[in-house]
């Protein structure tokens, strides 16, 4: 009776495995009850050989190396070879992912889709996710990390990003990455903090993709082969001669996963330049169009809204945490910095109306800085664009601002004829114009003040909607997405709440989360805003400030939202 | 860049399946085989043994409970050719009989669809592990992949008829 021992120390890499049983294929024994012949056999990654011992172990018998076979039989030819049977075997021993995906206690279920979706990527150590926007290709693509990272596949995985979405995708990696959530480590700051994150010992390391190519020129990254690499929006490295291609491609690994969700039929150039680092270099021949086509298809996953309406929800809400440029972030502390010193200042004669002015003043800052005109919101919100405007998708804008320094006016410059605007300040006949193109489609966008769009319009053709800033009264942004979400809409909406981390408009975002569970337990169905908004204390809490007993006195009930909390004419 | 590899103090647990193949002469042949798992589901080690057949003479002898005895000499050679020290072992519910159970000296937990029960009071340390992996991939999920890597080895050992075999 033979015993054979396949231990399973290590998962080495496929390609360094040495053949591990050229002996011939172990022989059939028409033996005893008691004898065993042991074979064993072990796979180590360091020394990279394979060490095959044979013995016998009857009873009493000491083991004896390199022992041939007593009275066996001829060896048998062997098939399949043993290396590609070892390398079964260990297929067939790995943990089944389906049974650790339906295990896993994500933050919230995955439909069926992105189970999909997680399930290619986990398969593959060259992929291209390129859903719709809106689909959740982040969360896929942290979802099948977190299946690697369980299974011991992966120990150590970079995420590349825009410098705006850093935050974001570390908050994402902490919600579905819990067991991690401690050891998740953003590359930022100061170059010598940056030396230090990049040699730290981390699993997941998040950078911009600035910030990684500044390093990855400087030398300041260490010789280090990942385990996976996911580029998101990688459109970034479409063009094949910026530095920011060459060192992505350049960077040692195994699993390469690019993220994007802008189309990628109509250029080539961008196909090849994103396969290319998807493949690492192999496989992707410089040849005929057809044959890229081919590569492209048997890489990409790739669904759009239509296809999977019926999985999701009429709306899905996202919120997306941005990082400020220096610049902008300099500009707002100086601001915040000298403006409650200001509110300080005025002592008991502080009223609520000084609080909002600064607060609307620090939100407008958090939409554009005054003195560079800088805007992470704006460059997120082009880059969504430029995918919906190239699905052939329609998109709503709201903001409570609609002036030129950080409201709709201002965007409507900087974005370009695609953006219409509607606000209370237009005539009657020149709103009536602006929904007209919009819902004729001519004109994608259509940029809204929270008031005066909020309510009583029907633009169903828009299946994404944007709330460029967050009002204090979730119920009134509720109405506003309505205008999109409601009967006669056939696709999903899905909806994006920019909010520039670090900032009141987080603070004050993180207030509203906490009542909104609160506010959608609605009387007989219908939401009641005037419940909804922020309390005094809590505006002063934003700003740190305390409340002064007489306006505490003054202010027993907190306004609704029709009180003009910003003053703004919407 | 180093794999990953089990941690000293992981623990370890052992699922052990069996399979019986008939044979040209009548009688079925055993296989039995261990898969250790860590208690998040990473495979350890394999061990597997067979065929065995049993003698004429071990047929007369050991009768009705033939079965028994070549699954349980099966189960010794197995164990002798382990390596690492399991805090439990899973099985089926009738492939473990009280003299399997004997040779292990360790906690049995029986794994069925849908559950699972201890034939005895399991230790602390095998309860925790448990819990663990029912956490992480479930407690009857090693115990398929034990049965699936069996039936493979199985396949690929076997001798086969004439023709059929590779390269000849």
């Amino acid at each position: 009776m033979r015993v054979r021992r396949v231990r399973l120390l290590k998962e080495p890499e496929p390609r360094t495995l040495e053949a591990v049983l050229r002996a011939p294929r172990a022989r059939r024994l028409h033996g005893t009850v008691d004898r065993v012949r042991v074979r064993s056999v072990w796979m180590r990654r360091e020394d990279g050989d394979m060490q095959t011992r044979w013995g016998w172990n009857a009873q009493g018998a000491a083991e004896a190396e390199d022992a041939p076979a007593r009275r066996a039989a001829p060896a048998r030819p062997t098939a399949p070879p043993a290396d590609d049977f070892l390398a079964g075997l260990r297929e067939l021993l790995r943990p089944n992912v389906h049974a650790v995906l339906r295990r896993e206690e994500w933050p919230h279920p995955l439909y069926p889709f992105q189970e999909e979706g997680v399930l290619f990527l986990y398969e593959r150590d060259a992929a291209l996710l390129a859903d719709e926007m809106g689909l959740g290709k982040s969360v896929q693509a942290l979802a099948a990390a977190g299946l690697l990272f369980s299974t011991g596949q992966i120990q150590e995985a970079l995420i590349l990003c825009p410098a705006a979405l850093v935050s974001h995708w570390r908050r994402e990696a902490r919600r579905w990455l819990p067991r991690m959530a401690d050891v998740v480590t953003v590359v930022q700051g100061s170059g010598m903090a940056r030396h230090h994150q990049w040699h730290s010992r981390a699993p997941l390391r998040i950078a911009g993709y600035e910030t990684f190519r500044s390093d990855f020129t400087a030398g300041r990254m260490p010789e280090r082969h990942w385990d996976l690499v996911v580029l998101d929006e990688a459109q970034r490295i479409k063009n094949r001669e910026t530095e920011l291609a060459h060192a992505c491609k350049a960077l040692p690994r195994r699993r390469s996963w690019a993220l994007t969700g802008t189309p990628l039929e109509n250029s080539l150039d961008d196909v090849l330049s994103i396969l290319e680092w998807v493949t690492r270099g192999s496989g992707v021949g410089l040849g005929s169009a057809p044959a890229l086509r081919a590569a492209q298809e048997g890489l990409q996953l790739r669904r759009k809204k239509e296809a999977v309406a019926l999985q999701l929800p009429p709306k899905t809400v996202i919120n997306i945490v941005l990082d400020m440029g220096p610049r902008q972030r300099d500009a707002y502390e100086r601001l915040q910095r000298e403006g409650v010193v200001e509110l300080r200042e005025r002592g008991e004669r502080l009223q609520v109306t000084h609080v909002l002015a600064l607060l609307t003043r620090l939100k407008q800052l958090c939409n554009f800085c005054p003195a560079t005109g800088e805007s992470a919101k704006l460059e997120f919100l082009r880059g969504q664009l430029a995918e919906i405007l190239a699905h052939n998708r329609q998109a709503l804008v709201f903001s409570q601002f609609t002036d030129e320094r950080a409201g709709l006016l201002r965007l409507e410059r900087e974005i370009g004829p695609e953006f219409s605007v509607y606000h209370g300040g237009m005539s009657p006949a020149a709103r009536d114009r602006a929904v007209q193109r919009f819902n004729d489609g001519d004109s994608p966008v259509l940029g809204l003040s929270l008031r005066a769009g909020g309510v009583g319009l029907n633009l169903q053709r828009a299946a994404f909607v944007f709330h460029f800033d967050r009002w204090w009264n979730p119920a009134v942004e509720w109405q506003a997405e309505d205008r999109a979400h409601r009967i006669g809409q056939p696709l999903p909406v899905t909806v994006y709440r920019l909010i520039m981390g670090g900032t009141v408009e987080e603070k004050v975002h993180g207030i509203l989360e906490g009542k909104e569970a609160l506010f959608r337990e609605v009387i007989e169905g219908v939401p009641t805003p005037g419940r909804s908004g922020l309390s005094i204390d809590e505006l002063f809490g934003v700003l740190d400030l305390e409340m002064p007993p007489r306006v505490r006195d003054d202010h027993l009930v907190p306004p609704d939202a029709d009180s003009g909390f910003d003053g703004s004419p919407g | 860049m180093e794999a990953p590899t089990r941690r000293a103090d992981d623990p370890l647990v052992a699922y052990l399946c069996f399979q019986s193949v008939p044979h040209e002469t009548g009688e079925a042949e055993e296989w039995a085989a261990l898969l250790v798992v860590t208690a998040q589901g990473l495979p350890h080690e394999f061990v597997y043994s067979g065929p065995l057949r049993p003698t004429p003479v071990q047929a007369i002898l050991y009768q009705d409970q033939l079965a028994a005895q070549l699954r349980l000499s099966l189960v010794r050679s197995l164990l002798r050719g382990l390596r690492a020290r399991p805090l439990f072992v899973g099985a089926t519910p009738g492939s473990m009989d009280p003299a399997a159970a004997d040779v292990f000296r360790l906690p049995i937990l029986i794994v069925e669809e849908g559950a699972a029960s201890w034939l005895a009071s399991p230790t602390p340390a095998a309860e925790a592990a448990a819990q663990r992996l029912e956490g992480v991939v479930g407690l009857g999920e090693p115990l398929g992949r034990a049965v699936a890597a069996l039936a493979y080895v199985v396949e690929y050992e076997r001798p086969k008829p004439r023709g059929e075999e590779d390269g000849g």
